[in-house]
């Protein structure tokens, strides 16, 4: 019985794959898959072939970041497909996204995943909180911006950035380093 | 029963007045704890929200205010008591009243007014770094104080003995999510106690606000939790326009309440991804899922020009009108969206394996959920029948009733069927606005004045609770609860008896927010 309804699911089961019309409805995939081009152009170059792994460290967002950056991974941009993937622990990972404007309960944790990360880092500011406190940087149980924390390379402005300044802000980063 | 006809058996509580759904009472400090407790527990009210605010500059007191819901005669209480400055505490209400427990807390790190004989009063937002005596929201505390960097313990619980292991997680996780610190004690797998350690991303918010004009603040409010911002903006503004006396639009709240609905929607689809596809393996589920989130998120950009339905909702009314060109488009792709999630979450649901992930696993027992005081999908999935859009409706869930989803065993299961019959709820609920929708103006002349009021609206997560308080034009004081602050300690009672492993599935059923919980 349960292989008759694997078979069933298997041929009348739903259609798991989107309209290819429907994926490239909006012109920022477009755009999207420019920058990502090249990201991968420049990352074949710095890392001799390898991709490039990052890890994202939350300094006190407002999860729209998280978001954003989780979206990254799904089939509308999948950002897989040019070397680049999110890892687990920052002893894997070349590049630190950094999101939020870094809370005095956050700042300890954002220092020492830089400092277990291994040399050289590349630690990108995702969001108007990373880059200089944003709406919050006024009050007590803030810092400020991630460079009041760790050295910064680049600022990726945004309330939140959508996933296509970010790949942008990706690039941005890597050209300097190159 | 009406507010007024149950403080009528009381001797202690004094009616000072009524304001729309609002009654404001008053009782002395002794007797607070005492008339809660037969509040809660004979008259059937919940303990919705309790806050402290700092009354010297006037008469030398701070003031303790507990809001209680009425839901069966869709009222709110506000209960308020008042402690000396020169001896701030009163006997604690989380001896008798569960519910209590994280806000007497909250309040003796925010104010330092103490709970007394509280059973554990432990610091809760104030981490190891912040100095004893620090009090954030008493007003003689400037926004911008530079505090000294201190090392006061901050203690969790421990269990010891033979093979006993204590695991601490976080607050930086393996995955791209929010910073909160865990703490397993286990026996082999199975957890014997679990508790969180948050207000890591704890920003100041409260204090932020105080000071600030209402259109100053809003951007505040749609930035507690970034994936609520339509309803926490929404909460924000109808508690702004209680105080003003503002009618807004039939169109304006119909547009209000669809982006509500949209907001969910999105979220529902995210979870129902997140439960399915990243907490239990099955990795088609979250593909999928998330293809289709999407697209819910680009429907916001274009309406919104934002993804995250941010912007829309003002006081007075909404920031824009939308076509019927483009509600027509709303419909369809969160129809298509819809849809296309129940034929993928009807494949899970025929697979024994992933049943057997969720079902009788991360159990939360009707009557914890009671106690806790849970809200949402917590509560509802438990059996607890509560959603303020029925209880206290807002906007057009007045025009279009809702029916309230349920589950009763509060497993993961049952958390996972509510938010799938919600999906269908809300689905039916946008056809109806976008066929209904009255034309008019969006937009109410709004001119704030001095008061307090309260918005209340159900979010994706469960019921805000935002209490604000304006004088001479700005605000004075203002509390967002948001959902998650009454939900969190929940897992104390699921994680025991479960595997470490079944933990985050666990936590992606409840998907509670940390910003929203930290402000």
């Amino acid at each position: 019985m349960k292989s008759l309804q694997l078979l069933k699911i298997l041929f009348f089961g739903p259609k798991v794959t989107e309209d290819e019309k429907k994926l490239r409805d909006f012109p920022e995939d477009a755009a999207f898959q420019e920058v990502g081009e090249q990201v991968a152009l420049i990352v074949k170059k710095l890392y001799g072939g390898r991709s490039l792994r990052i890890r994202a460290v939350d300094g006190g967002s407002t999860n729209a970041e998280e978001i954003e950056l989780t979206a990254l991974n799904n089939a509308y941009y999948d950002i897989d497909r040019f070397g680049l993937s999110f890892v687990a622990s920052p002893r894997h990972a070349d590049m630190l996204f950094v999101t939020g404007p870094v809370t005095r309960n956050l700042e300890t944790a954002v220092r020492t995943t830089y400092e277990a990360a291994p040399r050289p880092c590349i630690v990108v500011a995702v969001g108007d909180g990373a880059c200089d406190g944003g709406i919050w940087k006024d009050s007590y149980a803030v810092v400020g911006g991630v460079e009041k924390v760790i050295p910064v390379d680049i600022k990726i402005p945004g309330d939140p950035p959508t996933p296509t300044e970010i790949l942008r802000g990706v690039l941005h980063a890597l050209k300097s380093k190159v | 029963m009406n507010i007024i006809d149950i403080l009528k058996n009381f001797s202690q509580i004094q009616v000072i007045d009524q304001k729309g759904d609002t009654v404001f009472a008053s009782v002395q400090r002794e007797n607070l704890a005492y008339v809660t407790t037969i509040l809660v527990n004979e008259y059937g009210l919940s303990l919705s929200s309790l806050f402290g605010s700092d009354n010297r500059k006037e008469n030398q007191t701070f003031g303790v205010h507990v809001i209680f819901g009425n839901d069966s005669a869709q009222q709110w209480l506000k209960l308020s008591t008042s402690v000396p400055a020169s001896d701030p505490q009163y006997p604690s209400i989380t001896k008798t009243v569960m519910a209590a427990h994280w806000y007497e807390r909250y309040l003796q790190d925010m104010f330092g007014v103490v709970a007394k004989g509280h059973p554990d009063p432990r610091r809760l937002v104030n981490h190891e770094n912040i100095p004893v005596g620090t009090f954030p929201l008493r007003k003689d505390f400037a926004l911008n104080a530079k505090l000294e960097k201190a090392s006061v313990p901050y203690p969790m619980h421990h269990v010891a003995g033979e093979g006993i292991f204590e695991i601490p997680v976080g607050p930086i996780h393996a995955g791209i999510i929010e910073p909160g610190h865990f703490r397993f004690n286990v026996a082999g797998e199975r957890i014997l106690t679990l508790e969180g350690k948050l207000f890591f991303t704890h920003k100041g918010v409260e204090k932020l606000l105080e000071g600030k004009t209402v259109e100053q603040a809003l951007p505040f409010s749609e930035r507690l939790s970034g994936d609520m911002a339509a309803a926490h903006g929404l909460a924000f503004a109808q508690a702004a326009e209680k105080i003003a006396a503002c009618q807004v639009s039939s169109r304006a709240e119909h547009l209000r309440t669809l982006v509500c609905e949209l907001e969910r929607i999105t979220m529902h689809i995210h979870d129902l991804a997140n439960i399915g596809g990243m907490g239990t393996g099955y990795s088609f589920i979250a593909a999928n899922g998330f293809r289709i989130k999407e697209r819910m998120m680009r429907l916001s950009g274009i309406i919104f020009g934002n993804r995250f339905w941010l912007g829309f909702v003002i006081p007075g009314g909404v920031s824009f009108d939308i076509d019927n060109h483009k509600l027509e488009k709303i419909l369809l792709i969160s129809k298509d969206a819809c849809d296309e999630m129940q034929k993928i979450v009807a494949q899970a649901l025929a697979s024994d394996g992933f049943l057997d992930r969720l079902q009788t696993t991360g159990v939360l027992p009707l009557e914890a959920a009671k106690a806790f005081g849970a809200l949402g999908i917590a509560a509802r999935g438990s059996g607890l029948d509560r959603d303020i859009r029925r209880d206290h409706p807002h906007g057009a869930y007045k025009e279009y009733p809702i029916e309230v989803a349920r589950e009763s065993k509060g497993d993961v299961h049952s958390r996972y069927l509510v938010r799938i019959q919600e999906l269908k709820t809300s689905l039916a609920l946008i056809e109806k606005i976008v066929k209904n929708i009255p034309a008019g103006e969006i937009k109410t002349a709004f001119e704030i004045k001095d008061g307090f009021a309260l918005g209340a609206v159900e979010s994706w997560r469960g019921e805000i609770l935002c209490a604000l308080e304006i004088k001479n034009g700005v605000i004075e004081r203002c509390f967002p609860r948001d959902p998650s602050f009454c939900n969190w300690a929940l897992f104390g009672i699921m994680g025991p008896g479960n595997i470490v492993p079944d933990f985050p599935l666990i936590n992606k059923s409840l998907n509670l927010s940390y910003s929203g919980t930290d402000l």
